[in-house]
């Protein structure tokens, strides 16, 4: 396999009136041509940074440092210009409100054949309105919408969330790029509409073997949806790997938290497992360890050195409990 | 067991729209969104009941209802066996209360933690209001010096929501809605409130009406579980026994669908959407996701009725009445 997306010591920055505040600390990961990597984190995680940081649609307050290979090209120093040929058809981004996503004041069936008009210019195709309106409704029966010709005809606040998303991921499939960016795409949907939409991203990205990126709040979700799990804490990666590993033996002491603080059977049986405290806030980010002042495991150097990431049978850890830092080891 | 809270054909019509006076006058009919449409629930003193469902699904309207914040359109809640109307609204409503989804928003911003608090007081409170306020800021694990000067805008949702809770049991009431309290907390947060919730019922003996889509969470925090789809209650009964063999087709659907960390979990995804409440499907409201529907089920509308000590209102299961 060959890493259809390489990041390399990722640095964001956002300015403020209290000065600089940095979201994202030296992120490194590899992404896989055609696997689906779950991107997990806590609100302010930095989880959604990274997802705007790769399509580099962050506000104009946002710095960015490290490099973003993609097809042998740098996101990062590429002029907007060029960027514009990247986004869309190279890469795709869900974004968590559908209804921010299309245009209120534009039919469904308009938008979709301006992404196929999109794509052919950039091939250096003919675009040929017949052609490309069979196209657009293959895609939406593809995402199984039903009554394509009609949806066509309807503006966006006509539609459901649920429709709304798989008219998204329709624009996506006619886009035809090679990696898609979901960011919390089923947050804002029911569970029975969540289920369906993420069936479906997983059939798609099967079937046309894109690379995809999903970010989201929840590892149940990400255990169902994802190869491989990133966990974010405090703008830093704290475990990367195989999702079967993670899920099922978590390294790093926050992973572990996380999983058992995971409601299951009833308060009658047990109490909940819960992290102490709350996530750290970017303007108070404790020294060393950023997740020393929660973890059960920490001791003195954790409070004084932050640790760096190694590897640990396969997996990427950023905790001195691995790597023989320390003698008596935990977990 | 003990029934504190009963609903008789409970409903709450929404007008859908408002019509003008040549509208009114050509006759046209004004239609209505059936949020609640005939419910009866029994809560139990000291019990934790769960009422789930998706979005549109009227819980939230039937727990506003219940925390007396809505009128019913019609239909009769009981309240320790009186019936709530206007007479008896004033010795009922001190005993209820509610706490809201987002605590980002059910907070003043602009008040300190202490006046939030005391606000609640200002009706029901004693003669110690302020030390009423630092006994129940202490009961949800907040430190009073700390944090009762402070500003609900500085503190985190974990804090607001631990405020909010102290906010409800500040006038000692017996029975609390929680609308979706953890839903807008992050994980390692939502465990620390599900936990206080159970230890303050043990302590303070509380009833609560705990709403949620979250189906690990109501399986978690409940005694019994009402779920409901499209207005109406589909199935009722003890959690354990809903969660380990759900009877309601849609049940067991909504579990399937449910992510779990299981390392061979699957989405069993239930096809089509939530029905439009302005005109359910004539029958079951289910019928037209539902795998099982058979004629019937497009026609006559299952009623609810008890097999064993489950009620479900699935013509699948009539003839297993008890």
């Amino acid at each position: 396999m060959t890493a259809s997306l390489s990041i390399r010591d990722l640095t964001v920055y956002y300015k403020t009136p209290l000065g600089l505040v940095q979201v994202l600390d030296g992120l490194t990961a590899d992404f896989e041509q055609g696997e689906t990597v779950a991107v997990v984190g806590e609100s302010g995680s930095g989880k959604s940074t990274m997802g705007f940081a790769i399509t580099r649609l962050l506000p104009p307050t946002g710095v960015v440092e490290g490099s973003i290979l993609f097809e042998g090209q740098d996101l990062v120093s590429m002029p907007q210009k060029k960027l514009r040929d990247v986004r869309g058809t190279g890469i795709f981004m869900v974004m968590q409100d559908p209804f921010s996503s299309l245009n209120p004041v534009k039919k469904v069936g308009l938008q979709l054949l301006e992404a196929v008009q999109i794509r052919m210019e950039r091939r250096g195709e003919h675009f040929d309105y017949g052609s490309a309106s069979k196209e657009v409704l293959k895609r939406l029966y593809d995402v199984k919408l039903p009554d394509p010709a009609i949806i066509m005809t309807k503006y966006p606040y006509q539609l459901s969330g649920g429709q709304i998303q798989r008219v998204v991921i329709a624009m996506g499939l006619l886009l035809e790029p090679k990696i898609i960016i979901a960011d919390e795409p089923t947050s804002a949907l029911d569970v029975s509409i969540q289920a369906q939409v993420i069936a479906l991203l997983k059939e798609l990205q099967q079937q046309y073997g894109m690379t995809l990126i999903f970010i989201t709040h929840d590892l149940a979700v990400a255990n169902v949806v994802s190869d491989k799990v990133l966990i974010l804490y405090a703008g830093r990666l704290m475990e990367f790997g195989d999702k079967r590993g993670i899920i099922q033996k978590p390294m790093h002491p926050y992973t572990q938290g996380l999983l058992k603080s995971f409601p299951s059977g009833s308060y009658r049986e047990k109490e909940l497992y819960s992290l102490p405290g709350m996530p750290p806030s970017f303007f108070s980010l404790p020294v060393g360890c950023k997740f020393s002042d929660r973890c059960p495991y920490a001791f003195d150097r954790c409070f004084k050195e932050e640790p760096g990431i190694l590897d640990v049978e396969g997996r990427a850890v950023r905790c001195f409990l691995y790597g023989g830092a320390r003698k008596n080891r935990v977990a | 067991m003990v029934e504190l809270v009963r609903t008789e054909s409970l409903r709450r019509y929404f007008a859908a729209e408002k019509l003008g006076l040549l509208e009114k006058l050509a006759g046209r009919k004004q239609r209505y969104i059936k949020a609640v449409d005939d419910v009866n629930v029994v809560l139990n003193k000291n019990e934790t009941t769960a009422l789930v469902g998706e979005s549109g699904s009227g819980k939230t309207t039937l727990g506003r209802m219940l925390a007396t914040l809505d009128t019913p359109t019609s239909g009769k809640i009981f309240y320790s066996g009186v019936e709530l109307n206007e007479d008896a609204l004033e010795s009922v409503r001190h005993k209820v209360q509610i706490v809201f989804q987002n605590p980002y928003e059910s907070l003043d911003p602009r008040m300190s933690i202490r006046q939030i608090i005391e606000e609640a007081l200002t009706r029901y409170g004693g003669d110690d209001r302020a030390g009423r306020v630092k006994e129940v800021l202490e009961a949800v694990g907040l430190n009073y010096s700390d944090i009762h000067y402070r500003k609900a805008r500085d503190l985190s949702g974990g804090q607001r929501q631990r405020v909010a809770v102290a906010r409800a049991m500040a006038a000692n009431p017996e029975f609390i809605v929680l609308d979706e309290p953890t839903s807008a907390l992050d994980a390692s947060v939502q465990s620390q409130v599900l936990n206080l919730l159970v230890q303050l019922k043990k302590q303070y003996g509380y009833t609560y009406l705990f709403i949620t889509h979250n189906m690990m969470v109501a399986r978690y925090i409940s005694d019994r579980i009402y779920i409901m789809y499209a207005g109406k209650v589909v199935e009722a009964g003890l959690s354990e026994e809903v969660f380990t063999d759900p009877f309601h087709p849609y049940t067991k659907l909504l579990m399937e669908s449910v992510p779990s960390l299981e390392p061979t979990a699957r989405l069993e995804a239930m096809k089509g959407e939530a029905p439009s409440l302005l005109n359910p499907p004539p029958g079951c409201r289910f019928s037209p996701r539902c795998p099982y529907a058979f004629d019937r089920c497009f026609k006559e509308e299952p009623r609810l009725h008890l097999v064993g000590q489950r009620l479900v209102a699935c013509h699948l299961f009539e003839d297993r009445e008890r």
